[in-house]
């Protein structure tokens, strides 16, 4: 017999073990088949932007590829699937979000994570990239700390 | 006028601006900032690019603000806004 607990007191019980349900597996995704490789391709028209970003990520541990625009992306993550694409929204041949729907259709062995980086203005937009299947976005100028940021919450740092 | 794609670095911004002449690597440019004032920025790298339409070559500036240092954030979140020589 134990001593009666007061108000704000922490109770202890004890549950029958056949009471405790199985632990849940958590939800897999079809593609999420193989783990994601260490390799980033960055997409963006401007090569200033490409030059800003390339040691950002290469500094969180990523092998940097490069692509102008969404086509030349689409057939290098065809030759080659990266783990994580920095996808520009507006580009020339092939918008971001165009990239986004045709990289999905894909069958490949597992889901590359794909962040936006938009300018403030196109953010208002941004919510068509994620559900074109975009995982997360980042608000150019970005800096290394909101990336990584960004980057973790989505689990790929 | 010359019209170049000016790519700024500190804002990660690509806009086209008008020039009375093509600026050239290490020489520093004015240009007015978000917040309305004007600023220093250095010329980085000048280079051309095949336009989508016919034979004709795009001039390009890689700018950074003054002082600041590659890959250093930019201070704050805004688009740059155009401005005329």
């Amino acid at each position: 017999m134990g001593v009666p607990l007061g108000p704000g007191a922490i109770g202890r019980a004890a549950i029958p073990a056949a009471e405790v349900s199985p632990p849940m597996s958590a939800p897999t995704h079809p593609l999420a088949r193989a783990p994601r490789p260490r390799t980033c391709l960055i997409v963006d028209d401007s090569r200033v932007v490409r030059k800003v970003a390339r040691p950002m990520i290469e500094g969180l541990g990523y092998h940097v590829t490069e692509a102008e625009n969404g086509e030349e992306a689409l057939a290098r993550c065809k030759a080659d699937m990266p783990g994580l694409v920095m996808l520009d929204w507006d580009m020339p041949v092939m918008t971001g979000i165009q990239f986004v729907t045709q990289l999905r259709a894909l069958d490949a062995p597992y889901r590359p994570k794909v962040v936006f980086c938009t300018s403030r203005s196109e953010t208002q937009d941004i919510f068509k990239g994620i559900e074109a299947g975009a995982d997360e976005y980042v608000t150019k100028p970005f800096t290394e700390a909101s990336l990584r940021a960004k980057l973790e919450r989505i689990g790929a740092i | 006028m010359i019209e170049i794609e000016v790519q700024n670095e500190t804002y990660q911004s690509q806009e086209k601006l008008r020039f009375a002449v093509m600026p050239r690597i290490g020489e520093g440019i004015r240009l007015l900032e978000p917040g309305g004032f004007w600023a220093s920025f250095d010329v980085v790298d000048v280079w051309y690019q095949k336009a989508e339409f016919g034979d004709v070559w795009i001039p390009f500036l890689h700018v950074r603000k003054t002082g600041d240092e590659p890959g250093q954030s930019a201070p704050c979140h805004e688009e740059a806004v155009s401005y005329a020589t």
